[in-house]
């Protein structure tokens, strides 16, 4: 018993041809291209085109991203949508600044209490654009953390943290304190006095929360006092582990916003012949 | 928010929803205007009251 022959995977089919191209490279009459007809040249502007559509499909075959992305991009926003839904993306932006501006700071920073402040000042002084680069983190921060409260106030007034968005407003809540959190550590790191007892103020405001205030105050110090390895522990939250955990819930936070869409402003109701027509 | 009002609820968001626009390009447009805003106010901030 012969069996039947399976078909051919979708990637693995001939592209169909283009139009004015026939067999052969005939001019698509059944013109073999050797009778007179025209056989046209793809021009450099075809071959971009035909390099880009081939580097994408070899990158989709592989990844299986496209259905992600075409849900993503082509999925409704609801009628109604204003300038006011655009401040979760900019916050998301100023994050994305920060990150950028942060990895050029860090090449020139030393996070060590008898160089921090020197380090602080060269980037400021000496190095090429370090003025605006630093600048531009110490602001971004400032822009992040207004931004925040503008989004945070919009999904509040809005109702946008009703069902059923009620966990991607507690994972905005989350963001809101680890943003914070990322301003307090990264306020020591300039070493001066002014960031140096700022934080010694702030850990002591931390030491006085109940039950878990002493503890959390001794893990931002390193110790029961401040010492060396303040700096250190302060820069790698700052660095590593409150930006990873930002960035990972800025990913679920997008998820969610793209699998139960955004909100209509509450103002705006469905007219009543549509309602009926739905609920028949 | 009982069973009732959710599915309520659902039923004209899903109205409002197939009433509006493709995310990509209209909201992303404003979107990505919103973005040069923010990078154009943190640089002005940055050049003016420095670090």
């Amino acid at each position: 018993m012969k069996l039947p022959t399976p078909p051919i995977p979708n990637a693995l089919r001939p592209a169909p041809k283009r139009p004015g191209h026939g067999r052969n490279g005939g001019n698509g009459n059944g013109d073999n291209g050797q009778n007179g007809g025209l056989v046209t040249k793809p021009t450099p502007k075809d071959q971009a085109v035909e390099g880009a559509a081939s580097a994408v499909g070899w990158l989709d075959e592989r990844t299986g991203a496209s259905p992600f992305l075409r849900g993503f991009l082509y999925r409704k926003v609801p009628k109604g949508t204003n300038w006011f839904y655009t401040l979760g993306s900019a916050t998301m932006f100023a994050f994305l600044s920060q990150a950028v501006t942060g990895v050029f700071l860090a090449m020139y920073y030393e996070p060590d209490p008898t160089r921090a402040y020197e380090s602080a000042s060269r980037i400021t002084n000496e190095v090429f654009l370090g003025e605006l680069v630093r600048g531009m983190h110490r602001w971004g921060s400032t822009v992040m953390i207004v931004l925040i409260f503008m989004h945070m106030g919009r999904t509040f007034f809005f109702g946008a943290y009703k069902y059923p968005r009620e966990l991607n407003w507690v994972i905005g809540v989350v963001l809101l304190v680890l943003t914070l959190a990322m301003g307090l550590t990264g306020y020591l790191l300039p070493f001066d006095q002014r960031s140096f007892w700022a934080t010694v103020v702030a850990v002591n405001i931390n030491a006085s929360g109940p039950v878990v205030g002493p503890y959390l105050a001794d893990f931002l110090r390193a110790g029961a006092e401040f010492g060396p390895t303040t700096i250190s522990r302060f820069y790698a939250l700052h660095m590593l582990a409150i930006p990873g955990l930002i960035a990972a819930l800025i990913g679920a936070h997008l998820y969610l916003v793209a699998k139960q869409g955004t909100t209509a402003p509450p103002w705006l109701k469905a007219e009543k012949k549509d309602l009926s027509t739905e609920e028949v | 928010m009982n069973a009732r009002e959710r599915e309520q609820y659902l039923r004209e968001y899903s109205i409002l929803k197939s009433q509006g626009h493709p995310f990509f390009p209209y909201a992303i447009a404003k979107d990505g205007a919103m973005a040069a805003i923010t990078l154009g106010v943190i640089i002005l901030m940055a050049i003016l009251f420095c670090a």
